[in-house]
């Protein structure tokens, strides 16, 4: 292919291999949670931190991932503190991290305005070989945390309150979650942008939910979906000339647009062949006064002239 | 019948308890005991501080005065919370992304690990024991979401055998769901209890755990208004107990509530509509 002789696309493609594997895999938590957007804001302080990085001078992506972690902690304390005044004080750290630095990044004497899109929405050409050094060792660090600790930040997600009374660490779990979004963040910035980021943490995993039938099974699914999207959608970017972030989401979007529309189709399908709860509200078990018959190796229950057996949370007919 | 050994501590001991939220008490003057071996019913009409008394227990709400000791040490410094298996009040199981049984009810085993430390063959084994004590075992690959009311009920409990607790802590089991269901997760309740296992279970409808109970506490305002021993279970049951479950939508028989006395003092009025009858919880 022609476009891997450039060394630019080389780089680029990396990255987008390393925010299709990570964005997915810390988005399910922030999704289990109904915290969908909680990597927007994120993406809106590490702003500041990159136009800290272009007006000192310093590797935008460290300056990126210092506020963008100063950031994600403030933002759960504030959240922990559950106050009614808490999503306004959200909305005030995200507003004042964009605010901030689109006016640092205007004070600097190399700022343009097309590096300041290229920052908000992505670019093929913009990952350095020292931003993909720094983005691949924070995905590692990032997928061994997320993926190793899979129970520990299931089990928050799914039942926070479950969680600390049964004596877990959920305070420390959240902040955790908060830190590997916040470095997410800063992976995905070149070539997602700040302002798309949280599409690619979110949109896979809303596609994942609508084919998928476990967590586990989500969770591989919207990784497959994020590099999927992510690589097609850099190479679309070089041939249409497009920003890399923008073609990657809208990608994205179509995914979810077909998994909504196939998952629907399918649901249809297998209602029609299988009793759904809705039409059969007693539940077979030992003693629940139906004929048991063994089939192969489970047992039918006689109910109404019909043999049913248990399948997941439904009866089908045998 | 408790079974305490002689001189064992209690799983639950308060006394002059008070709990609330932002420092204001919601209640107070809290004395109760739970032996090993009990199943304490602790009802009351909504608003009358069950749940707050129980999360008061577990450590969610601040407990505001006096001593709560699990198994004789302060709650405070209580470290061993997988001998206490919690079922939180839910009407559905899981968040945004499908879930299976065997996913949610592995959660219950992260007790009894350490932050960093993986499950293992052991952990997998006591969640399909734990699966198939609640009757789901042909269910475990299925997602929670697409399970009744009272099955996701009964994953819940699951979860909380998972961590092989001494003690059960149940908020609302049986509310919300159809009378079958409800008739199987007593069945469920009764065979866990035949295993030893001690329970306090916060409910509307004493009258379908008759058979289990070893106890009821009553609550009003805040306080504990009745404290003794569950009736007989059986047709025309013996001695009913006069629960202060007012709430219109809980009963089928919204009979006046019967005076209380003092906090503490025997209540009772054989009213059998005060039991409540399954199946007619909102």
């Amino acid at each position: 292919m022609e476009i891997l002789h450039y060394a630019f696309m080389q780089r680029a493609l990396l990255a987008a291999l390393l925010v299709g594997l990570t964005a997915p895999v810390v988005g399910i938590y922030l999704v289990q949670r109904r915290l969908a957007l909680i990597g927007d804001g994120m993406g809106h302080v590490a702003l500041t931190g990159v136009a800290i990085g272009v007006l000192t001078g310093a590797a935008p992506a460290l300056t990126a991932l210092a506020c963008a972690v100063a950031g994600a902690v403030a933002i759960e304390l504030v959240r922990l503190r559950g106050r009614a005044s808490a999503d306004v004080i959200l909305a005030v750290l995200f507003y004042g991290g964009i605010a901030g630095g689109v006016v640092l990044i205007g004070l600097s004497p190399d700022s343009t305005p097309g590096n300041l899109t290229s920052y908000l929405f992505g670019a093929i050409t913009t990952t350095s070989p020292s931003d993909l050094a720094v983005f691949a060792a924070l995905a590692v660090v990032v997928l061994l945390v997320a993926i190793g600790m899979a129970p520990q930040l299931f089990a928050v997600s799914n039942d926070e309150e479950w969680a600390r009374a049964s004596g877990m660490r959920v305070t420390g779990l959240n902040l955790l979650l908060a830190v590997l979004t916040a470095t997410t963040v800063v992976i995905s910035m070149r070539i997602v942008g700040l302002l798309l980021i949280s599409a690619l943490m979110i949109v896979p995993n809303a596609a994942a939910q609508q084919l998928a039938g476990s967590f586990r099974g989500s969770m591989l699914c919207a990784v497959a979906i994020g590099v999927v999207v992510s690589l097609t959608g850099t190479v679309t970017s070089y041939y249409a000339d497009t920003p890399s972030g923008g073609t990657i989401v809208l990608l994205a979007i179509a995914v979810f647009v077909v998994a909504v529309i196939g998952a629907g189709g399918l649901r249809a399908l297998h209602a029609r062949r299988h009793h759904v709860p809705a039409e059969h509200t007693h539940e077979h078990g030992p003693g629940c006064g139906h004929q048991t018959v063994l089939h192969g190796d489970h047992l039918d229950y006689v109910h109404d002239g019909h043999r049913h057996a248990v399948h997941g949370a439904h009866y089908d007919d045998h | 019948m408790p079974v305490t050994a002689p001189g064992a501590a209690p799983v639950i001991a308060m006394s002059g308890v008070a709990v609330g939220y932002d420092d204001r008490p919601a209640v107070r003057d809290i004395d109760f005991r739970l032996e090993s071996g009990e199943v304490v019913a602790l009802v009351g009409p909504n608003g009358s501080g069950k749940t707050t008394l129980v999360r008061g227990i577990l450590g969610l709400a601040r407990v505001l005065e006096g001593e709560v000791e699990l198994f004789g040490v302060p709650a405070d410094r209580f470290a061993e919370r997988n001998r206490i298996g919690y079922v939180p009040q839910r009407h559905t199981v899981g968040g945004a992304i499908p879930s299976t049984v065997t996913e949610v009810v592995g959660s219950g085993r992260l007790p009894r690990h350490r932050l960093l430390s993986r499950l293992g063959a052991a952990d997998r084994e006591a969640v399909s024991r734990a699966i198939a004590s609640v009757g789901l075992t042909d269910q475990r690959a299925a997602s929670v979401s697409t399970l009744s009311g009272g099955q996701q009920r009964r994953v819940l409990i699951a979860r909380a055998l998972a961590a092989d607790p001494e003690v059960l802590i149940m908020d609302e089991p049986t509310a919300g769901i159809d009378p079958e269901s409800h008739a199987n997760l007593v069945r469920t309740l009764a065979g866990l209890v035949r295993r030893g296992l001690t329970m306090l279970v916060v409910t509307h409808q004493v009258t379908p755990l008759l058979p289990i109970l070893t106890r009821v506490v009553a609550m009003d305002a805040g306080r504990i208004v009745h404290d003794g021993p569950a009736p007989a279970a059986g047709p025309g049951g013996a001695e009913p107990v006069a629960v202060p479950d007012h709430d219109p939508g809980h009963d089928q028989d919204h009979t006046p509530t019967p005076p209380f006395g003092r906090p503490g003092d025997r209540v009772s009025a054989p009213a059998p509509g005060w039991l409540g009858e399954p199946g007619t919880s909102t």
